[in-house]
């Protein structure tokens, strides 16, 4: 319990009035009364995957990548709302919650939460500012700030660097104010103002943290462990483009 | 067609008797063949008759009883094709060629023949008084064809022979594809296609090329449709396929289905825009100066057409060369990750085209080099190789040539 007050309290201050209507759109989406959903998924992450996709709800996920949260699921809901959708998927996977936000559904192992190894728990950094840029690259950008605060080795001054960013949709450029907000808050305002609308941390289940401490993590894209100096990793999806699903085996 | 044998002709011309010599037969043109030249000759026994000999102008005479007769050799009839292959419901001509005794060639004899085509079953084959064949069903059938009288030449006997000739062939009305829609498709990918033609039967079988599976869908009544998945495997050979159909043991002509292999990218014109960053932080928090140039990359196929296909996965590797005067110790890149001592991988990662099989991609670079003393300059460039991968497949001979500089980002060159 305590738990889920320190995750409302991380979300209180990204509340504005634009996120009050963002709020009252995703609870009505939540909310509707679904006729029949059949799901086939092969994990966590994937089901809840599927579902955002499905009823269009942004969702961010924070899953360790084990046995346990790979477990097939297939189910068929009859007269029931994507919030009990939902809230039936997380229950079928132990120690995972599900809470609304203002704008995003999020989906994350409890004991993760509040975890110091958890970049998701840094705060974006003053100079970091999203102007006129399309969502995918200013996530990009998010990244590659949150890879300098806990690399090992950070760039080297007077180091220049260079962003290569392509996408097949259709972006419309962003103004946004992130400084400030944790990583995890930055990544609901850039799904719920961008195109792409799922966010997902991949937590690797090898104990082994980066040297600075932070946990590992994966892409759902190959299964193969990315070296420190690409640490963070996370998946910035759309629903208009595929699912990954190559990677989506258990070890 | 007979005519004077050529050694007699030949010894003639070399100096024969004055008295042997008669006049020129008058000639009489052709209305069948203007190649053939008729005339009327008396034979070497005295008997005259009329005959088709044939009489070159330019050898003005002919030699009495050395002469022998030369014409068609009888037995040297047959039909230009056989068997004769019909797509049903068009029209293919056929011919009758022979042996010319006195050219000492096959020549075209049709000209033997008009009026005298018939088929043994109308059903699947007709033909008309030319020769020409319409194929009204898929199956087989025969042709038999019956000369007027001609005059031939018979072994070791100077005299010509009116007789008639027949010869008879086969015909194979086979199916006929119109179209096939589309006409391409994208290696590694399925595409569901439609074929039109004719005499495609209820269960015919369609063989589109090399590396190519097929799965039929749905075949109309009429046998005129054929709706079928194309499944192109990723070892299919690029470029056209013949593709067929085939209804009983009759086999259509072939169509080409071409299979698209990503092999470029090309800007789209009209989508390119370079915007200065005056004032810009890297990452590690370094103030700098820098450019984005965003653009519409088009994937296209070996042939430099495009491939209008949404989702292909795409990712790139930027490999830095030997100038990097800006700086750039790694690039951030779509698919992110490292190959060998590179930035980026191959994909997949997300990263998908659109339905025009095209992309938008962003180049970004803020360097302090470019900032020096508090103002945006010129620092020279950082130049480096970007190797796209299109479905895993490296577009290898298209590895472009990245320039970063402080107010410009060139792609090879431009």
């Amino acid at each position: 319990m305590r738990a889920y007050f320190l995750f409302l309290l991380l979300f209180l201050p990204a509340a504005v009035a634009p996120a009050q209507d963002q709020s009252r759109d995703l609870r009505a989406q939540l909310d509707a009364p679904c006729l029949i959903y059949t799901l086939s998924a092969r994990g966590l992450a994937d089901a809840v995957m599927r579902v955002s996709k499905e009823f269009r709800l942004p969702a961010g996920i924070e899953w360790v990548r084990d046995k346990r949260s790979f477990k097939p699921l297939q189910r068929t809901w009859n007269s029931e709302t994507p919030r009990q959708i939902l809230s039936s998927i997380v229950r079928a996977y132990p120690g995972y919650a599900l809470v609304v936000g203002d704008s995003v559904i999020h989906v994350f192992r409890r004991d993760l939460l509040a975890d110091k190894g958890n970049f998701l728990n840094l705060k974006v950094p003053d100079s970091f500012t999203v102007h006129r840029q399309r969502g995918g690259l200013a996530n990009m950008r998010l990244r590659r700030v949150v890879q300098n605060m806990i690399a090992a080795s950070p760039s080297p001054p007077g180091a220049g660097e260079a962003f290569e960013y392509a996408t097949g949709i259709h972006e419309k450029p962003l103004t946004l104010s992130l400084a400030g907000l944790t990583i995890r808050e930055a990544l609901d305002r850039l799904s719920s103002a961008s195109e792409h609308n799922i966010w997902v941390v991949t937590f690797s289940d090898d104990p082994e943290s980066v040297p600075s401490g932070f946990r590992r993590t994966l892409t759902l894209w190959h299964p193969t462990p990315l070296p420190i100096s690409q640490q963070p990793v996370w998946d910035f999806l759309a629903w208009a483009e595929p699912l990954p699903t190559s990677s989506e085996k258990a070890d | 067609m007979g005519r004077v044998n050529r050694d007699a002709l030949a010894a003639d011309q070399a100096g024969g008797t004055s008295d042997e010599r008669v006049p020129a037969p008058p000639l009489l043109y052709s209305p069948v063949n203007s190649n053939k030249w008729y005339s009327h000759r008396v034979g070497p026994s005295g008997s005259s008759r009329p005959n088709t000999s044939s009489w070159p102008p330019a050898y003005g005479s002919a030699t009495y009883g050395c002469a022998a007769c030369c014409s068609w050799v009888p037995t040297s009839f047959s039909l230009f094709y056989d068997p004769l292959g019909i797509p049903v419901g068009d029209g293919v001509p056929q011919g009758v060629e022979g042996f010319d005794g006195c050219e000492l060639q096959y020549e075209d004899a049709t000209y033997l023949f008009e009026s005298g085509w018939s088929t043994a079953n109308p059903s699947i084959a007709t033909v008309d008084t030319h020769g020409l064949h319409t194929g009204m069903g898929v199956g087989s059938t025969t042709t038999l064809v019956t000369s007027e009288p001609i005059e031939v030449q018979i072994p070791h006997n100077t005299h010509c022979f009116l007789e008639q000739r027949s010869v008879e062939g086969n015909d194979n009305i086979t199916p006929n594809i119109a179209s096939i829609s589309p006409a391409q498709g994208l290696i590694g990918t399925t595409v569901y296609v439609t074929i039109i033609g004719s005499g495609f039967g209820s269960s015919p079988t369609v063989n589109p090329g090399t590396g190519i599976g097929v799965t039929i869908n749905y075949v109309s009544g009429d046998g005129t449709e054929i709706q079928a998945n194309f499944q192109i495997f990723a070892t299919a050979t690029g470029g056209n396929q013949p593709a067929t159909v085939t209804n009983g043991n009759q086999t259509s002509n072939a169509v080409n289905f071409f299979v698209q292999i990503p092999t470029s990218l090309s800007i789209v014109p009209g989508t390119d825009s370079t915007t200065a960053e005056s004032g810009c932080t890297t990452s590690g928090q370094q103030s700098g100066c820098g450019v984005t140039r965003t653009f519409l990359y088009q994937v296209n196929d070996q042939s430099g057409q495009p491939i209008r296909v949404a989702n292909m996965a795409f990712g790139d590797v930027i490999c830095t060369t030997s100038t990097n005067q800006l700086n750039l110790t790694g690039y951030q890149t779509t698919c992110g990750g490292t190959t060998g001592s590179c930035s980026g991988t191959s994909g997949p990662c997300g990263a998908f085209t659109d339905a025009n099989g095209q992309f938008t991609e962003t180049l970004l670079v803020c360097a302090p080099a470019c900032k020096p003393s508090g103002t945006c300059t010129t620092a020279g460039q950082t130049v480096s190789n970007q190797t796209w991968y299109i479905n895993g497949r490296a577009l290898s001979s298209d590895i472009k040539s990245l320039s970063y500089q402080c107010n410009k980002i060139l792609v090879n060159g431009a």
